[in-house]
């Protein structure tokens, strides 16, 4: 059924695989650049199985939603990377432990 | 679906359109702007609050001419049922009066941007396909729309430097939150091959009832995942780590507005995905989904509300506060899995009390901040002896103080009675206790700032910079005031008015 010749398990644990990839990344990483990287990561594990799914299913649905993926992946790194800006503007850092205003301020 | 499918669903979604258009003028009305005016220096925020609220009432008007639906329309896609009505309905109406009070300090607070409207009503425009969701993508896309405008506006004081931490900090857990979100969905979908709500609930009454192996992890995984993302929008314990800081970083406008339509849609946007998805409307595909939210109810009133004890500082205090108020709603949501229709009027009838409590409790913060304020002036010793010096200001928010605790003769009681008594009358009782229990503790912080306000003499010296003050502030506080006080004297009338829309 799935033309590709790969079996369907192995794309899903491909695709599992970048996710917890991506989840470690965001959680264990400092740099704002590379939490951002790692969320892109995880927004393509789910694209993945998204498409594999479809294939698996033979329904069309799946293969559209990974374009609005894309679409809503491009936009969010477009604000992230505007923002990044700002912060690196008024702190001169994108190490995200060394954004601790709000904390003590309090 | 075909032409002919998408142009009988248009009416459906005029009053989304409304909005958008209302959002589109307002960009182009500040780029337009910025021609004339390089310095943004004399920005007036009039006429960008009288589009925004134009386009609000008129989407507010398109909502009341449209019949509700038992059939989801745009290929079931969206809901256009009373909930769907009512939850766009409330949405619009919190929007419009929290845009109204940010008009006040756009100017002072350093936000000289009228892209500041723009993006209020994008956001808004996205909530209400939120709310109406009833597939999977459809949703994603309309949490994307609004939270994507949320991150800018949490940081659209540039030169903040808490403001801009705030806007990164919101952003990363956002983001890392839908990830969540999709990779749940993708799981879902790989389980019944549907996204739709109506279809996953029928593929997984199948699956659940039957003992297919992979397939019925999947799907549990899935949903598992899905309800992550939505754990993190309404911001419960334990994925609540974003509220505190982007509540007190965000400029006092945005905390307001999105303390209640983030969270609004967010929980109607759950509650129809637990409700429609993982059951199908009266019963439950996965009983244990019950047990789920009681306990992250229960944790979530509890952390928030003990956490609120310690704060000093009353944005953080009321983000907070705004997470208790999740736990609340939670249990409502545990009425509502076991009742049905009454508890969903509820749980409706809470948000729209807590809405307009909140927003006039940050409306009340807004009016007291001075121009260019410092960041401690929100410290809780600054508001002392403030009841004195501002005595109508400080009876509003003693008013909505009281409403958010749940004291007679408010909306708040009136509301949490609503909440609560279904999930009693389904025998949660320990879980209602500790609602209750979790209200009591909450009156100790809430009136600890009616208590600076009204009993302590102010501090020798103060800020000589004016303080904050538009009609278009005072009327909107005017209207949550006598709001809260009318709602919860006369709550009959508008019960009945709840049952009948929702």
């Amino acid at each position: 059924m799935v033309p590709i010749g790969v079996p369907v398990e192995h794309v899903i644990a491909l695709a599992v695989a970048l996710f917890v990839i991506g989840v470690l990344g965001v959680l264990l990483r400092k740099s704002v650049i590379v939490m951002l990287m790692s969320v892109e990561l995880m927004l393509n594990a789910a694209n993945l199985l998204f498409v594999v799914f479809a294939e698996r299913w033979g329904v069309a649905r799946g293969q559209t939603i990974s374009f609005f993926v894309m679409a809503v992946a491009a936009a969010e790194a477009a604000v992230g990377l505007a923002i990044l800006i700002g912060v690196f503007r008024t702190h001169n850092t994108t190490d995200v432990d060394e954004l601790r205003d709000l904390l003590e301020q309090s | 679906m075909n032409i002919s499918d998408a142009l009988a669903g248009m009416p459906q979604i005029l009053p989304m359109i409304a909005v958008i258009v209302g959002g589109l003028v307002t960009m182009l009305m500040a780029v337009a702007r910025s021609h004339k005016d390089p310095e943004h220096g004399q920005l007036t925020a009039g006429p960008f609050v009288a589009v925004a609220l134009v386009s609000l009432v008129f989407a507010l008007f398109l909502l009341t001419q449209i019949e509700p639906q038992a059939k989801a329309v745009w290929g079931g896609t969206l809901a256009i049922d009373r909930l769907s009505l009512v939850g766009q309905g409330l949405i619009v109406v919190i929007a419009a009066l929290a845009i109204s009070m940010g008009a006040a300090s756009i100017t002072t607070q350093g936000i000289v941007r009228g892209e500041y409207f723009a993006l209020s009503l994008f956001c808004v425009s996205g909530m209400m396909l939120m709310v109406a969701a009833t597939e999977l993508l459809t949703f994603f896309v309309g949490l994307e729309i609004m939270s994507l405008a949320v991150y800018v506006l949490v940081g659209f004081r540039r030169s903040d430097r808490r403001s801009q931490e705030a806007a990164l900090k919101y952003f990363l857990s956002g983001a890392f939150a839908s990830a969540f979100f999709l990779f749940g969905a993708a799981m879902v979908f790989g389980a019944t091959g549907t996204t739709a709500y109506a279809g996953i609930s029928t593929s997984a009454q199948k699956l659940l009832s039957g003992t297919a192996f992979p397939m019925q992890t999947l799907l549990l995984v899935g949903a598992t995942l899905c309800v992550v993302g939505f754990a993190f929008k309404i911001a419960a314990v334990p994925f609540h780590m974003w509220a505190p800081d982007a509540y007190q970083g965000a400029p006092t406008m945005v905390t307001g507005f999105m303390a209640v339509t983030v969270k609004a849609a967010a929980f109607m946007a759950f509650l129809r995905f637990v409700l429609l998805a993982l059951g199908d409307g009266s019963t439950r595909h996965v009983p244990w989904i019950v047990d789920v939210l009681s306990l992250l109810a229960i944790v979530t009133m509890t952390l928030g509300n003990l956490s609120a004890v310690l704060q000093r500082n009353v944005k953080r205090m009321l983000a907070y506060s705004s997470i208790a108020h999740a736990g609340y709603l939670l249990v409502g949501m545990v009425g509502a899995l076991e009742r049905g229709e009454p508890a969903v009027q509820g749980l409706v009838f809470y948000l729209f009390v807590y809405g307009l409590a909140t927003l006039g409790a940050f409306g009340v913060l807004i009016a007291l901040e001075r121009k260019n304020g410092r960041h401690d002036e929100m410290l809780i010793n600054r508001f002392a002896g403030v009841g004195f010096q501002h005595p109508a200001l400080g009876v509003a928010f003693a008013v909505f103080m009281f409403a958010l605790s749940g004291i007679p003769p408010t909306a708040g009681f009136t509301g949490k009675v609503l909440l609560f008594g279904p999930a009693l009358d389904a025998g949660h009782i320990g879980l209602v206790i500790v609602a209750v229990l979790n209200s009591v503790v909450s009156v100790y912080y809430y009136l600890s700032i009616v208590v600076y306000m009204f009993m302590k003499n102010p501090p020798p010296r103060q800020s000589t910079e004016p303080r904050v003050f538009s009609p278009w502030l005072t009327g909107a506080l005017v209207v949550t005031t006598f709001g809260v006080l009318i709602v919860g004297m006369m709550p009959q009338r508008w019960i009945d008015m709840f049952a009948k829309l929702v």
